[in-house]
């Protein structure tokens, strides 16, 4: 489904991702974890296309076409979808209008028809019922006041709307409580199909005993440095990273 | 004071002047109201250059006298007025032709008490007494060119008066529109006086007759907002891309009265709007806001003034700009607070959107305090479209289209939510949601 291959990318001549690869088949989960400035949210941003980084090298092929080749907007009508670390607050935008707006464009780019406006709404009512996201939420502007917490879930509510074949989901679990942690998880696992993959970007083991991943990868300095299962998460969790990166020191 | 760029037009103009005088229906008061107006009009002449007030628009085309001054008697009378009507059912229509009233077209109750509306030479043979009063009472107060030729030549215009504890609960549409192919120059004034206790909303809509017409509106309306009474007043500026159009809104408010205002502008080639309000009484409330979408060369010129002369008084504007291609706009917003204006609120906003390098704007905030316990506050940004909501927008599989299509109707809705009549409220959405196509 994704095959990323020697990926290197900068942003301001300062190279971020220095030869990244990873191979991602459908139904799979993947985790990345890693300290801080490894690259991983950089990763996320330069998948989506965000046009502040350069790539230099490597390509990416998603679903059989040169992702890098393609603009955010087909990205996502390719399906692919990012969780935003920091989801964009805007304001007079309502979360409805524009979850509208997304889903017509990305049907017509698909050759589907429209959405009757009651299939939309009770799209709409479903998804919000499974993020436990409050009604009022849905019709207010996009992200507009909402708290750290309610900004998360409505990112898993744009993505069970949108029904991406992949998603990312970058730091979604930073900053959230217990209780919004298992609904964020709850989402993803309702969302999880054979025909669909996550790469989950996480600080912290403790979202991996929701969403239990298939592959637990350390991302350091613009690399994956080490794969492992599930446990891997465990033992980074109790050791920190500074072990792996004592493993690497007498290659450099 | 330079009479020199005047010169090519005195004689035109003077000749209107004496007309007016002598052959249009008056009363003493306003033949020498008039006459004032015209000897001011002839000492300042149109503004050069160096004029502070005009610094960002130019108005050089006044003194190259590229207008005809005389009144266009010919009147282009192949208007649809079933379909400006059709676009709001919920609304009594009034039509102007060139400032004339087309009384065959337009909703006016006969026999009704509650309010009155007639056309300025009606008004001056039936109320001399408020025409003596009102009409130039508050032009005297400003000290403009264009405000002080049309006091003293305009013979078109409306006369609306609502009587005391009437409550006018369906909105009166005035429509505009002005038609001419010999670059004529158009002078409308509006006497609109809303006694004690009364409530009025007016939406004033500018429209060119066809796309090729060719013309200078030079309007003003004195607006009398009486003790306790409420006036909603809102207009759209939809003229063609030929249109010059320049305009003074002149507002006096009494004692805990509430005056509403909004000026939208999306058409029109070159703009200058002046509002301009007095507190005159305390416990007064007005509201200001402008939306400005504009394209091309447009040119638009936003000068608000907002005088509070007495105390708990409170002014809220925001004006705002979505500015094209070559465009260029001004904001200036003045606000008095005088001696006795304690406890004044006072807030003033301007935020604007370039979406081309070759688009500018002008901000200018100029606040005068002179009492000591108020709260006012002013501020100004002019940028671009918000690059992290675009890309947010786009990696949900929008187009960049629609996606800038939904930041810049957001910025807009702001303003247009502070709009208080339903059904003009949605028209104005759809008119901006076809301009920012």
């Amino acid at each position: 489904m994704l095959s990323i291959k020697n990926l290197r990318a900068a942003i301001d001549d300062k190279e971020i991702l220095k030869g990244f690869n990873l191979e991602v088949k459908p139904g799979e989960i993947h985790a990345i974890m890693g300290p801080n400035g490894s690259g991983k949210s950089t990763l996320a941003s330069v998948l989506a296309g965000k046009e502040d980084y350069t790539v230099t090298e490597g390509e990416v092929i998603f679903n059989g076409k040169d992702l890098l080749e393609l603009s955010p907007e087909d990205r996502a009508r390719e399906g692919l979808f990012l969780a935003f670390q920091y989801p964009v607050e805007i304001p007079g935008v309502s979360n409805i209008n524009f979850l509208k707006t997304a889903l017509g464009e990305i049907r017509q780019y698909k050759g589907l028809p429209p959405l009757e406006a009651k299939d939309f709404l009770k799209l709409v009512k479903d998804k919000q019922a499974m993020v436990e996201l409050q009604g009022s939420l849905a019709n207010r502007s996009v992200n507009e006041g909402f708290s750290g917490g309610e900004k998360k879930r409505n990112e898993i509510f744009q993505m069970a709307m949108l029904e991406p074949t992949l998603a990312i989901l970058d730091e979604t679990d930073s900053g959230l409580d217990i209780d919004a942690l298992r609904i964020v998880a709850n989402g993803v696992n309702q969302l999880k199909r054979n025909d669909r993959a996550f790469v989950v970007i996480t600080h912290y083991q403790r979202l991996l005993d929701y969403i239990i991943p298939d592959f637990v990868h350390v991302m350091y300095n613009g690399q994956i440095v080490k794969t492992g299962n599930k446990d891997l998460a465990l033992e980074l969790e109790e050791k920190g990273y500074d072990w792996i990166k004592k493993e690497l020191e007498p290659s450099i | 004071m330079n009479t020199v760029s005047i010169q090519n037009n005195s004689s035109a103009i003077a000749e209107v002047f004496e007309n007016v005088i002598n052959h249009f229906p008056s009363t003493n008061e306003l033949k020498s109201a008039r006459s004032k107006a015209f000897q001011i009009f002839n000492e300042m002449g149109f503004p050069l250059k160096t004029n502070e007030e005009y610094k960002y628009s130019s108005t050089e085309k006044f003194s190259k006298n590229e207008f005809s001054w005389k009144d266009d008697q010919s009147i282009i009378l192949n208007i649809d007025f079933e379909s400006y009507r059709n676009s709001n059912k919920e609304v009594d229509h009034i039509f102007l032709v060139n400032g004339k009233l087309i009384i065959e077209e337009s909703s006016i109750a006969e026999n009704n008490n509650q309010v009155t509306i007639c056309d300025l030479k009606t008004a001056t043979l039936r109320f001399p007494d408020l025409i003596s009063t009102y009409y130039a009472k508050n032009t005297k107060e400003f000290n403009d060119a264009f405000a002080q030729l049309n006091a003293a030549i305009a013979t078109n215009g409306l006369f609306i008066h609502v009587a005391p504890n009437q409550i006018i609960s369906k909105p009166i549409q005035v429509n505009h529109i002005n038609s001419s192919n010999k670059s004529n120059a158009i002078h409308i004034h509006h006497v609109i006086i809303a006694e004690k206790l009364s409530q009025l909303s007016i939406i004033e809509n500018f429209y060119s007759a066809s796309n090729s017409d060719n013309y200078m509106v030079n309007f003003v309306a004195e607006v009398y907002v009486k003790e306790s009474a409420f006036v909603n007043y809102y207009r759209l500026q939809n003229e063609n891309s030929n249109a010059i159009h320049i305009n003074a809104t002149l507002v006096t408010q009494a004692a805990h009265s509430h005056f509403d205002t909004n000026t939208i502008t999306i058409g029109g080639k070159w703009l200058r709007n002046n509002l301009n309000i007095a507190l005159n009484g305390i416990q007064c409330e007005t509201h200001l806001n402008g939306l400005q979408i504009i394209k091309g060369n447009q040119h638009v010129d936003n000068h608000t003034l907002v005088d509070h002369q007495m105390p708990h008084c409170e002014s809220n504007q925001l004006y705002k700009g979505i500015l094209k291609d070559k465009s260029t706009g001004v904001f200036n917003g003045k606000i008095f607070v005088r001696k006795d204006a304690q406890k004044t609120n006072a807030y003033q906003s301007s935020k604007n959107m370039l979406l081309s390098d070759d688009a500018t704007m002008n901000t200018k905030p100029q606040l005068e305090i002179y009492a000591d316990d108020v709260k006012c506050s002013h501020g100004s940004s002019t940028g671009q479209i918000d690059e992290n909501a675009l890309f947010y927008l786009k990696a949900r599989g929008l187009s960049p289209a629609s996606a800038k299509k939904l930041l810049m109707i957001a910025f807009a809705n702001d303003v247009i939510q502070t709009t208080k009549i339903a059904s003009f409220k949605s028209n104005l959405i759809d008119i901006i949601e076809k301009c920012l196509e």
